[in-house]
């Protein structure tokens, strides 16, 4: 597992019920839309993540949105955890969307 | 700045694959919440990148499972072509094998290669620049008998000769390519003085009059008195020396030390006849006629004696032909003498053959040479379309046809290398060993017209809107003939 795919997961982590957006993850990690896609992709693929399309919002499109599924919430937490990587827990469980 | 940014994604999403269409829809909507035109266009390259490489994955997935036997079989062929790519003697061969069609497009002379500098003229500079922060005299003459551009090719024989005045014979050589240049009188005064008892200088100096008085087109019968004196000089001298084989070991020794093997870079300027003596173009025909006058005054002794410097041993074909011109002076003799001996006669002929049959001995393993150097290059440029097909729009039918393509590539490579090699060895020979003969067929072989289309350089663009007609229609003949073959073979085989 990558150091930026790590970061993404530590994001997700901090708040596992949360839909989350492209662009506000690629601002919180620091990644670029070139590195942070294709790791959304993979992790979308091996369904650690799931995502879904937003409402749309007045004459902005819809958005694609992300989070974890409960089985990857539980792999990522092992994974982490076997790899001595500190992450924080949620405070409160509820969602954006 | 932004609004560019999101039709710039918007563009390189709809040339994306299907799968990738949803990932781009998402990427595309965030970009409707960026701050600036930097970001935005940030975020739109990283997105594009993504798309590219997806869709090219997908493609490339589709174009293995739409044939894999086919893909296994370009792939192979592919691979073996582009091995002999880097084979120094096949790329050597390449430029070779198409410097003839050069000709078709009114190039005096091959200079132009697919492979190294692409100009031999560029060659020549990078060579040109080393030998002038060198001082290197010999490089510089090596260089002044090739360059295209009279006026440079004149600058650096000038160098050379400064430094070495034992190059002062290059003046010879240059002087071929520029008759109407005004260095000419001031070299043949050099030469004069260089070696005062050779006849060349003074056949130069003929030279320049016959060019004279063919520029103002006025019928002057050689009663020039310049002509004659230089003529009358030219019989008078006590030696005759083209200076063919100093131009042969300065050659091998410019090559040696340079690291230079290119046959078309020593065959450039020589349209034939490198190291068999460069006289001026009229040389035969004012000797032929000098003599002729010298005949009519019953002065035979003058021919004679001139025609003995002309078959002394070691003289070069060249001249011996223009003392061939002589024995027709000796006619009038009483009791007639034989000019030239047997063998020399026999050599005489052998060389005006030569000249006129364009190397009908080996003209078939020349021309397979050139057919083999023209298909690669066809089947190249066929297989590129073909892949651009099938990149396009998948099937085991293009697939089947780039397969089919890329193995004829393969073969006319193998058939170029082939039969170009036997000729890079002969190179390699003469490089090492100075025996020169076998790379006539070099010059024969820049100077061989191709095999079919226009025989003579032309300015007629009706020539070239023709040829360029019959070549898209053979090619699309042959595409339509092959994809329909292939078709029948599908069918066939389902």
């Amino acid at each position: 597992m990558s150091t930026q795919t790590l970061r993404v997961l530590q994001e997700f982590v901090a708040q596992p019920k949360t839909w989350r957006y492209g662009y506000d993850l690629s601002r919180d990690t620091e990644l670029k839309a070139g590195t942070l896609y294709p790791i959304l992709m993979r992790l979308c693929e091996c369904g650690i993540l799931e995502s879904k399309w937003s409402e749309p919002e007045g004459s902005a499109p819809p958005r694609h949105m992300y989070r974890l599924t409960a089985p990857g919430l539980r792999a990522v937490k092992e994974a982490l955890r076997e790899r001595g990587i500190a992450f924080r827990e949620p405070l409160a469980s509820g969602g954006r969307a | 700045m932004k609004n560019a940014a999101i039709a710039f994604v918007k563009i390189v999403l709809a040339i994306s694959s299907a799968d990738s269409q949803d990932w781009g829809r998402a990427m595309l909507a965030e970009m409707h919440h960026l701050n600036g035109a930097w970001e935005s266009w940030r975020w739109a390259v990283g997105c594009s990148a993504i798309l590219l490489r997806r869709t090219m994955i997908s493609k490339l997935s589709q174009i293995w499972h739409a044939s894999e036997r086919a893909n296994a079989v370009a792939l192979v062929c592919l691979g073996l072509a582009g091995l002999l790519l880097l084979v120094p003697t096949f790329r050597q061969g390449m430029n070779v094998a198409l410097s003839c069609w050069q000709i078709v497009s009114n190039s005096r002379q091959p200079n132009y290669r697919i492979f190294g500098n692409t100009w031999i003229q560029d060659e020549l500079n990078s060579v040109i620049h080393d030998a002038e922060t060198e001082h290197d005299a010999k490089t510089l003459a090596f260089a002044a008998e090739r360059y295209p551009d009279a006026s440079t090719a004149a600058r650096l024989a000038d160098e050379a000769v400064a430094l070495d005045p034992s190059l002062t014979w290059i003046y010879t050589v240059v002087a071929n390519n520029q008759w109407r240049s005004g260095n000419v009188p001031r070299w043949i005064d050099q030469l004069r003085r260089w070696a005062p008892d050779n006849a060349l200088p003074d056949l130069m100096a003929a030279e320049v009059v016959d060019i004279r008085h063919a520029i103002s087109g006025k019928d002057w019968q050689f009663s020039d008195s310049d002509w004659r004196q230089a003529m009358a000089g030219a019989f008078h001298s006590s030696k005759f020396d083209d200076y063919a084989a100093q131009q042969l070991a300065l050659d091998r020794e410019v090559a040696s030390k340079r690291g230079l093997s290119d046959p078309l870079l020593f065959a450039q300027g020589y349209a034939d006849g490198l190291y068999e003596g460069r006289l001026p173009s009229n040389a035969s025909a004012d000797v032929r006629l000098y003599a002729r006058m010298l005949a009519t005054q019953g002065k035979y002794e003058e021919i004679d004696r001139f025609g003995q410097l002309l078959r002394a041993p070691g003289q070069t074909d060249e001249t011996m032909v223009i003392g061939a011109g002589l024995g027709d002076a000796m006619v009038g003799k009483n009791p007639e003498t034989p000019f030239l001996t047997p063998a020399q006669q026999i050599r005489i002929r052998e060389r005006l053959s030569r000249m006129h049959s364009e190397g009908s001995a080996n003209r078939p393993r020349v021309r397979a040479i050139q057919i083999s150097g023209l298909l690669f290059l066809t089947f190249t440029l066929a297989l590129i379309f073909s892949l651009g097909r099938v990149f396009v729009r998948p099937s085991a039918l293009a697939v089947r046809l780039a397969a089919v393509l890329s193995a004829s590539l393969l073969a006319s490579a193998a058939s170029l290398y082939l039969s170009y090699r036997p000729y890079a060895v002969l190179f390699n020979h003469f490089l090492q060993s100075g025996d020169w003969s076998p790379i006539r067929e070099f010059l024969i072989f820049s100077s061989l017209r191709p095999p079919f289309g226009p025989r003579v350089g032309t300015d007629d663009i009706r020539m070239y809107a023709w040829t360029a007609v019959i070549t898209i229609c053979s090619g699309a003949l042959l595409w339509i003939v092959g994809s329909n073959a292939l078709r029948r073979m599908n069918a066939a085989r389902q």
